[in-house]
């Protein structure tokens, strides 16, 4: 069952989305060579916690951190240690927050010290494609045409879309109906309309589309060792243009200085 | 956090049951005694 929200619930889940983003953007800065993902998580939950929320992924079918710490060819779902970070990689971070009982779920890609051009396009390649998708979140499209979107603008760059892993609608619980794809055909799936809240979150990879799952039951990489991003926003559908709930400003301020 | 999709399978419905329930035959063998329209 699809759960349309009313604007007091769209308020909240955008209070819970904005305290994700300035959780990413308290982090963003310390991004560098040096420091371990067990550090960023620990001072993400402290700040969560501090501004009233709680972390939205610890204890998530078990998970055990508050953020999902993907370095290079980690896909998602990696888990904070304490391997140190260093010059040129990658690192996508995955922040939940449940507030109010409702939750809000942003994923930004980072760059950690000097990082090669490549890797730098894949990037901003794997943004852009979170913004075509977007653009199609209106009311009267369908999801396929968000994930057909998203699709489209990735392999034109001859990446790969990953499938075994999707957005999903986003309320009173972390993961809701419907599913969306980051891959569709247009005009297909179910009809989007105002009052949907969704997570688009595109996982875009260098190489393959291919992945596998860890033995410890989380960590998702490339089969090939490429790397991969992912970015992701909470949105609501609305008549024309879908309003972002998330954020990347405050994120986009610290990195950009 | 990105979720797992659900699986999908193709399927013949064997018989309607008479709690708007159906047997479905799935397109890999397995029988399922529970599918409902969602």
């Amino acid at each position: 069952m699809i759960y349309y929200k009313t604007e007091e619930e769209i308020d909240l889940i955008r209070n819970s989305s904005l305290l994700v983003a300035k959780t990413h953007a308290e982090i963003a800065g310390l991004i560098k060579p040096g420091i371990t993902t067990l550090a960023l998580d620990k001072i993400a939950e402290e700040f969560i916690r501090d501004n009233g929320g709680v972390p939205a992924f610890k204890g998530y079918g078990g998970f055990p951190n508050t953020l999902c710490m993907s370095p290079n060819d980690l896909v998602v779902h990696g888990i904070p240690n304490d391997r140190v970070l260093e010059d040129g990689e990658i690192l996508s971070v995955d922040c939940g927050v449940v507030m109010n009982g409702y939750f809000g779920d942003s994923a930004f890609t980072y760059e950690v010290g000097e990082v090669d051009a490549e890797t730098k396009q894949l990037l901003k390649v794997t943004k852009e494609s979170l913004y075509k998708g977007i653009e199609m979140a209106v009311s009267g499209n369908r999801i396929g045409d968000i994930g057909y979107a998203v699709q489209k603008h990735a392999e034109s760059f001859g990446y790969g879309v990953v499938r075994e892993l999707v957005g999903h609608g986003v309320g009173k619980n972390l993961h809701e109906s419907p599913e969306v794809p980051n891959y569709g055909r247009r005009g297909r799936g179910a009809k989007l309309q105002e009052g949907l809240v969704i997570a688009i979150e595109p996982m875009i990879n260098m190489g393959t589309r291919k992945i596998m799952q860890h033995n410890d039951g989380w960590t998702i990489t490339t089969i090939d060792n490429k790397p991969s991003a992912h970015f992701e926003h909470t949105i609501v559908v609305r008549k024309g243009k879908a309003e972002i709930l998330s954020s990347f400003e405050e994120i986009e301020k610290k990195i950009n200085g | 956090m990105a979720k797992q999709a659900n699986i999908e399978l193709d399927g013949t419905i064997t018989q309607a049951l008479s709690n708007a329930m159906f047997r479905v035959e799935l397109e890999n063998g397995h029988e399922s005694s529970c599918a409902y329209l969602w």
